[in-house]
C-alpha cells in the first residue's frame, strides 16, 4: 500500500504540498444510485407482497425468483464498490516538485503520469453550472510546453485556490532550479493495462 | 396447451447461481486487491473494505438461507408453472 510519506520515486526534500480527488459530490451521485437500484426493487416487491410470497412459494418458480434476486442485489453491491475504486483510486497530487496524476479508468486499466513543475506553464481553473459554482467545484487545466499537452484535475474541489497553488510553485520550482542552473524537465506517463 | 414436464431438476439453477458467484467473488478479490496495492493509506480505505465485506457475506448468508428451504430434486415443470402462475396471480384467466 502507498502512503503520502513514501511517494512513487520520491525525490529528496520533496514534500506533498496538495492531495486532491473528486468532489465529495461524486460519491453522494454514487450513494443516490445505490440507494434507487436497492430500494426501488425492494419497495416494489414490498407493495405487491402477496404476489411475491405466490412466486416464491412456487416449487420450481420460486428458486428461480430468489437466485435472480440475490444476483441482482449481489451486482448492485459490487458494482457500488467497483465505482468507489474508481473514485478513490483518481488521485492528483502536487509536491513541490513536481506534479504526479493517477486515474483508474475501469478495473483494468490505469494511467500514472508524473510533471515537473518546472515544464508546466500555465494553470487554468473553470467552475462551470449551477452546482459546481454552490458547491465551489471544478477543473484545473496544467498546460506544459511539451506535446502532452495538459493535465486535468477533475471536479477537484476549490479549483482557484488549486490554481493559485500551483501557479505559486511553479514559480518557485524555476527559481529553485536557475540558482542551481538546471534545465527543466519532461512528463514522464506509463499505462498499466 | 399441453408443455411436457421436462426431466430436470431445479437445481440446474444452482449451476448458473454457482458460476455467477465465481465471476463475483473474483472480481471483488480483484477490485480489494487494487485498493490496497495502488490506494493511499487511509482509515476510509479500512472501512469501505470492512464494509463491504460485511454486507457481502451478508447477502450470500441471506441467499443460502432463503434457498436452503426449496427441494433441489424437484423436476420443473413448465404446464404446473403456468396453470399456477393462471390461476394464483390472475384468478379470472
Amino acid at each position: 500500500m502507498k502512503t503520502l510519506a513514501h511517494l512513487p520515486n520520491q525525490r529528496p526534500n520533496e514534500k506533498v504540498v496538495l492531495f486532491m480527488r473528486r468532489h465529495w459530490i461524486a460519491l453522494v451521485a454514487l450513494g443516490f444510485g445505490f440507494s434507487i437500484t436497492t430500494f426501488l426493487p425492494l419497495s416494489i416487491g414490498w407493495y405487491y407482497w402477496d404476489t411475491l410470497t405466490i412466486w416464491l412459494a412456487h416449487p420450481s418458480g420460486g428458486p428461480l425468483v430468489t437466485i435472480i434476486g440475490s444476483m441482482y442485489f449481489l451486482s448492485v453491491w459490487l458494482f457500488a464498490f467497483v465505482e468507489f475504486t474508481d473514485y478513490y483510486l483518481d488521485t492528483w497530487i502536487v509536491t513541490n516538485e513536481r506534479i504526479i496524476n493517477t486515474e483508474q479508468e475501469g478495473l483494468f486499466h490505469r494511467t500514472a503520469s508524473e510533471l515537473d513543475l518546472a515544464a508546466v506553464q500555465d494553470a487554468t481553473a473553470e467552475i462551470r453550472g449551477i452546482l459546481q459554482t454552490l458547491l465551489t467545484y471544478g477543473n484545473v487545466f496544467v498546460q506544459t510546453a511539451g506535446e502532452k499537452g495538459r493535465f486535468h484535475f477533475k471536479n477537484i474541489n476549490n479549483p482557484e485556490q488549486v490554481k493559485e497553488v500551483v501557479n505559486k510553485l511553479v514559480e518557485e520550482d524555476k527559481k529553485r532550479l536557475s540558482s542551481y542552473g538546471a534545465v527543466p524537465a519532461k512528463i514522464k506517463t506509463s499505462k498499466l493495462k | 396447451m399441453n408443455i411436457p414436464t421436462l426431466n430436470m431438476p431445479v437445481s440446474v439453477f444452482l449451476i448458473l447461481y454457482g458460476l455467477f458467484m465465481l465471476i463475483f467473488i473474483i472480481y471483488s478479490l480483484f477490485n480489494v486487491y487494487h485498493l490496497v496495492k495502488y490506494g493511499y493509506y487511509s482509515f476510509t480505505l479500512y472501512s469501505v473494505i470492512t464494509v463491504f465485506t460485511g454486507g457481502t457475506i451478508i447477502l450470500i448468508a441471506l441467499s443460502i438461507f432463503l434457498l436452503a428451504k426449496y427441494n433441489w430434486n424437484q423436476p420443473i415443470g413448465i404446464q404446473k408453472a403456468i396453470d399456477s402462475y393462471n390461476e394464483d396471480l390472475f384468478p379470472g384467466l
